[in-house]
């Protein structure tokens, strides 16, 4: 038995105001879950890399810069850069804010590298990944004929990370059920409004 | 005594508890004769695990090599103001009395439920003397160094409530009941001499539940314990037991007991493969992650096709691992699960018993290891910390701690 709004005692009046607001609540709440920036509780990701992924390079790196989405744990943050012989080469990452650098030696030898990374977003979680580059500088020595060379299919681990800017599962969820909410809440007091006394 | 005591006399309640005794054991010899001894159809003992004893007297005081049984109470006592050397040695004549008869089980002197005695259930007491015991005592020259509190770490949040003692009381049996009766046995008599500070109760895996000699889980899901030295092992001897000639320290050890509460609500939210990776080992079998059984040794320089190791460096396993015998500890640890909250929020975690002759050279370096870079310090926070020294074993006859006192 219910009646039009307009027709309603005051408190009637407050209940129907107090709905609209919380219909705005949740829309405005559901907006914020697909705007791009990073919630607090997301799982760390690598936002950058240089060299980039799959790239490859007729010169030498200096060293390889990456760049995630939220601040590093220097206690635990690894990288490191395996060459065309398996070997690791580099130096241990130094960590300042959100980037991790690895500074690289002088001799490089051309061929595929592997490029991982194993960090600790802020809520504990432990995030890592991987990705290749290719060194291939004119005249400097060939790869070691003996190794194969790596390939750069994505590796087992990856499927822990959010390598790219996108959207966790979790977040995908959580925006399908915000809309689901939404839209029921509003054909509810749709419904409401339209029925006559 | 004091005049606390109940108005009956000591002769009394000794007959009367030797006749309850007696007539309980006849009974319960005569239904078990007749009922062919099956459990659960006569009121007499348990011809099983009930009845089982480990020896109170030794070189060593049970409790620390025994296979650690279900259920186990951590009783610290604060000594009460003016508690000398003499009034120790009258208190621990006394306890040491009551637990090797009640480990025997056979009622107390004047143990005023003579029926709860009965089944010892593996029943052990072990004593310990906090820093403060030695300065009552007037033997703080013999106290070993690093029995003192310990250093703080970045990762305390110690309560006072769960911290610090002068006396330790170790209770462990394979039965609720027995511990209790020894507990509520053991307070009433040391309560001329000393305060209950706090008790920390805790449970494994019941007898009879799974194999003794296995790694049991902890609330976490994970197996805890596996790179214990193994009892009556060289490796064991080594790790525990103090070998110098002072009559107070030969056949002696010592003990850190940590309150290390456990975030569930937050361990909740990790992955199964997460979770093994902050751990370092597999949930189900307790293998490191490079291996594929429990014992594997683990191969922390093994490495992933894309370079990273396979075990991370900031697995507990990596920052836990000790190589010499003489750097291991013995954890003999327990679980605590109290209520949880309104909203169901756990309040549960680790009873971490921790023994070893030395604490400086074998505890304190794997605890700053920890301390430093653990992942899993991120679902565990210590509440609380307590040293003790753990007391040479008693012969025959004998009390725990005469030789310190005398």
């Amino acid at each position: 038995m219910t009646v039009a709004p307009s027709s309603l005692p005051a408190s009637g009046r407050a209940v129907a105001g107090r709905a609209a607001r919380l219909v705005a609540a949740a829309l405005a709440a559901a907006l914020l879950l697909v705007a791009p920036a990073a919630p607090a509780w997301a799982h760390n990701s690598l936002k950058s890399a240089t060299p980039a992924a799959d790239t490859t390079l007729t010169g030498a790196p200096q060293e390889v810069v990456l760049e995630f989405m939220s601040s590093l744990n220097p206690q635990y943050t690894t990288v490191t850069v395996t060459g065309p012989d398996q070997q690791q080469v580099g130096a241990a990452p130094e960590v300042s804010g959100a980037r991790a650098t690895v500074a690289l030696g002088d001799t490089l030898a051309n061929g595929a590298y592997t490029v991982a990374y194993r960090v600790v977003s802020s809520d504990g979680h432990p995030v890592q990944g991987s990705y290749a580059f290719t060194l291939a500088v004119p005249g400097a020595a060939a790869p070691p004929a003996t190794s194969a060379q790596p390939t750069t299919a994505p590796t087992p681990e990856a499927e822990l990370t959010a390598d790219s800017t996108g959207v966790s599962g979790v977040t995908i969820a959580a925006i399908v059920i915000a809309l689901l909410l939404l839209a029921s809440a509003i054909v509810f007091f749709w419904l409401r409004s339209r029925r006559t006394p | 005594m004091s005049a606390d005591r109940p108005a009956v006399s000591r002769r009394r309640l000794l007959t009367g508890g030797a006749l309850v005794a007696g007539g309980a054991l006849a009974a319960g010899s005569a239904v078990a004769a007749a009922t062919g001894g099956r459990p659960g159809t006569g009121t007499g003992p348990v011809a099983h695990y009930g009845t089982d004893v480990e020896p109170f007297h030794g070189e060593r005081q049970a409790g620390v090599a025994t296979i650690a049984q279900a259920y186990a109470s951590f009783v610290a006592f604060t000594l009460r103001p003016g508690t000398d050397r003499e009034t120790l040695a009258r208190m621990l004549r006394l306890l040491s009395d009551d637990a090797a008869r009640l480990t025997r089980g056979e009622p107390a002197l004047a143990d005023t439920e003579a029926e709860l005695a009965l089944l010892p259930a593996r029943l052990t007491v072990t004593f310990g003397f906090g820093p403060g015991f030695y300065t009552a005592a007037g033997r703080d020259d013999r106290r070993p160094e690093s029995v003192a509190p310990l250093p703080a770490f970045a990762i305390d949040r110690l309560e006072p409530a769960w911290s610090g003692g002068d006396l330790l009381l170790q209770i462990c049996a394979d039965d609720a009941m027995t511990v209790a009766h020894a507990q509520r046995v053991l307070v009433k008599d040391a309560r001329p001499f000393a305060t209950v500070r706090w008790v920390q109760q805790g449970f494994r895996r019941g007898r009879g539940i799974t194999d003794p000699t296995q790694t049991q889980h902890n609330l976490f899901g994970q197996l805890d314990g596996t790179a214990n030295p193994a009892a009556g092992t060289p490796a064991f001897d080594t790790a525990v037991w103090r070998t110098e000639p002072e009559p107070w320290l030969y056949g002696s050890t010592t003990l850190v007991l940590r309150r290390i509460r456990m975030d569930l609500e937050g361990w909740d939210l990790l992955g199964r493969t997460e979770r093994e990776l902050v751990v370092g080992r597999r949930l189900d079998t307790g293998a490191p992650l490079t291996g594929t059984s429990e014992h594997d040794e683990p191969d922390f320089a093994a490495r992933h096709a894309n370079g990273l190791t396979v075990i991370p460096d900031f697995a507990h396993l990596t920052r836990a691992r000790v190589g010499e015998d003489n750097q291991k500890i013995l954890r003999r640890t327990y679980n605590y699960d109290a209520a949880p909250a309104a909203d169901g929020t756990a309040d549960s975690g680790l009873i971490f018993a921790s023994y070893q002759a030395d604490i400086a050279r074998q505890f304190l370096p794997i605890q700053q290891r920890l301390a430093e870079a653990d992942l899993l310090n991120e679902w565990t926070v210590p509440i609380g910390s307590a040293v003790f020294a753990i007391a040479p074993g008693c012969r025959t006859g004998d009390w725990i701690g005469r030789q310190l006192l005398e």
